[in-house]
């Protein structure tokens, strides 16, 4: 993430020589943007084809839509906002993933020390059942952890309120403890012992 | 929640393939090249939308008085009763304005939307 910080001007420079007719100029943009853009979407997807088709759409999108871009924002803002909402849509039209009962049964029994598989296994169930959350809730998670955990800059994406996106966290985390629980308790050993690293 | 928190920030990150960034650039390439696309028509949009619930207000204004039923029986006694109580003229009136919202709807869906 801090690459994407460092330089701001770059970005200007580009996009003003792109609106001055040189349309080879957002190569730099999109080689610039596309690790960030292609990851955003793989976490509305789970899938990497899909997360390349959704990116290239939102460099379409963004190319013809880059006179909009006013400046007083980042570039990058304005850009994650713009992608954002593709991806949103795209999540809207197809069908809600589901997470198998049996799934969520293994995630709800007694934590014990987990196998890497098994841990694999779970972490992936996990991101599954953000997916499986209600829309405004699972963009705010998505949004907040891509990120890294910055109210700030998911609020700007989702262009939400800090306080509005807080709260559809906090419903999501919730909704989340409820389909597993496990989640929120601390993980033991079959003797009983708190195992480093699961605990909640 | 701890663990989740570690779970969701420990996302996997895929790398972009080769070919990403020139697969994009032949798009924009051929965007740039080509005829600039037709913007969304908002004007016409925004006639149709303020036009059509005044249209059909009109003719539901028109319509209801001449009723031999009160407003209070079932929907499809009222249904069966509107034929008995428009002119044909009316009953056209209503099937063009409902064939024109179907097929606005149909042509919004067809370019996806406002994009």
């Amino acid at each position: 993430m801090q690459a994407r910080d460092t330089s701001g001007d770059e970005d200007r420079r580009n996009v003003r020589r792109v609106l001055d007719g040189d349309v080879e100029a957002y190569r730099n943009i999109v080689e610039r943007w596309q690790g960030p853009l292609i990851h955003l979407a793989y976490r509305f997807c789970r899938d990497r084809g899909v997360a390349e088709e959704l990116a290239q759409d939102a460099f379409l999108k963004a190319y013809r839509r880059l006179g909009q871009w006013r400046g007083d924002a980042a570039f990058s803002t304005w850009l994650f906002a713009l992608a954002t909402n593709v991806y949103r849509s795209w999540a809207r039209r197809r069908r809600l993933p589901t997470v198998p009962l049996d799934a969520l049964r293994r995630l709800a029994e007694p934590a014990r020390a987990p196998g890497d598989l098994e841990r694999r296994e779970r972490e992936r169930l996990v991101r599954e059942a953000v997916l499986s959350l209600p829309g405004k809730y699972r963009d705010a998670m998505i949004l907040f952890y891509f990120h890294e955990m910055d109210v700030q800059q998911a609020a700007a994406s989702l262009e939400l309120a800090e306080g509005t996106l807080k709260s559809h966290l906090h419903r999501g985390r919730k909704l989340l403890e409820k389909k597993l629980p496990r989640l929120a308790e601390p993980a033991t050993t079959p003797a009983g012992g708190t195992v480093r690293g699961t605990e909640a | 929640m701890r663990d989740l928190d570690r779970i969701l920030l420990e996302d996997e990150r895929p790398e972009p393939s080769s070919g990403f960034a020139a697969s994009v650039m032949d798009d924009v390439l051929a965007e740039a090249l080509g005829p600039p696309p037709i913007p969304f028509p908002w004007l016409q949009f925004a006639l149709g939308f303020l036009v059509l619930p005044v249209l059909s207000g009109l003719l539901l204004w028109q319509l209801l008085p001449r009723l031999p039923v009160p407003l209070q029986v079932g929907l499809g006694t009222l249904l069966e009763n509107l034929g008995a109580a428009a002119e044909p003229g009316m009953l056209w009136g209503l099937a063009v304005v409902a064939a024109s919202s179907v097929v606005a709807l149909w042509c919004y869906e067809l370019v996806g939307g406002a994009d």
